[in-house]
């Protein structure tokens, strides 16, 4: 017989597949996909990272909405805990900042999709330049106003990934050097780099029970 | 690090949103300290001393036995 939790988990598990399917269904009868066919490699994997952090910051602003919501989505919430403000503003900085990643990670495949070049190309550099600031000023603030469990979860995640990428990049570009690999762009990089980020942040909270 | 965290709370009837509140930290973090899975700073490990009235020793338990000095 299944622990109250794990049923709990096992029914939002269950919701979150058939919603999945409903979603992914709906892409596909919107032509996302035959969209995506015309889009390079890179460009393909940019793209489904920034879907994926497009959920994940729709999911923390959902969750953020309402104290009665985060109640009964946060695990281990007991009865008549008192319910922190601070707890639902950096979910929602959160939130923000997954969302504004996603734009970024978006914006310059879209732009080279519909071939905006010159002024246009200028005018979304500008866009992101500024979305970027607010961006960096929010995450600024996310780790000053954070306490020391949020902040110790932040550092390990960049410590892990600056670790895992600067193995990563010393090996590929070993090889490339050697000419036993091809040589990768930029753009790669980056999106490869967003998504250990990703990862790894999520392992990180997760190793420390954040989400209960 | 194990501790005696939870107890040491029941027995003050305080949730964890009552002790986080009283710190000014996150309920998250107390959950952590208490599923040993995060080691709480200096500094949180003596307020939680000072809020339960005990020595940091009697809240974290650790069997790490120093070494015998040589004697000259």
């Amino acid at each position: 017989m299944a622990e109250p939790g794990n049923r709990r988990r096992l029914v939002r598990a269950a919701i979150g597949a058939v919603v999945g399917l409903v979603l992914g269904f709906g892409a596909g009868q919107v032509g996302l996909f035959d969209w995506l066919e015309g889009l390079p490699g890179e460009d393909i994997a940019s793209t489904t990272v920034a879907g994926i952090l497009l959920m994940l910051g729709l999911f923390a602003m959902v969750a953020a909405s309402s104290r009665t919501l985060y109640r009964r989505m946060a695990e281990n919430y007991r009865e008549g805990d008192p319910l922190d403000g601070s707890v639902l503003r950096y979910l929602r900085a959160s939130g923000v900042v997954l969302l504004l990643s996603a734009v970024l990670l978006l914006a310059p495949p879209l732009a080279v999709r519909y071939g905006l070049t010159g002024d246009a190309a200028i005018a979304v550099a500008a866009g992101m330049a500024a979305l970027l600031a607010f961006q960096t000023w929010l995450n600024l603030r996310i780790m000053r106003t954070s306490d020391e469990l949020s902040r110790a979860a932040m550092a390990e995640a960049s410590v892990a990934s600056f670790w895992l990428l600067q193995l990563g990049l010393f090996g590929w570009a070993a090889l490339a050097r050697l000419g036993l690999v091809a040589e990768v762009s930029m753009w790669t990089l980056m999106t490869i780099s967003t998504a250990i980020y990703l990862v790894v942040s999520i392992v990180s909270a997760l190793r420390r029970r954040m989400f209960a | 690090m194990k501790n005696r965290l939870r107890v040491l709370r029941a027995e003050a009837g305080l949730s964890q949103g009552d002790l986080a509140g009283l710190l000014g930290v996150s309920r998250q973090t107390i959950n952590a300290v208490e599923t040993d899975k995060y080691d709480p700073s200096l500094p949180l490990a003596m307020r939680l001393s000072k809020i339960f009235g005990v020595p940091i020793d009697a809240i974290f338990l650790d069997d790490w036995i120093p070494p015998e000095r040589p004697h000259g």
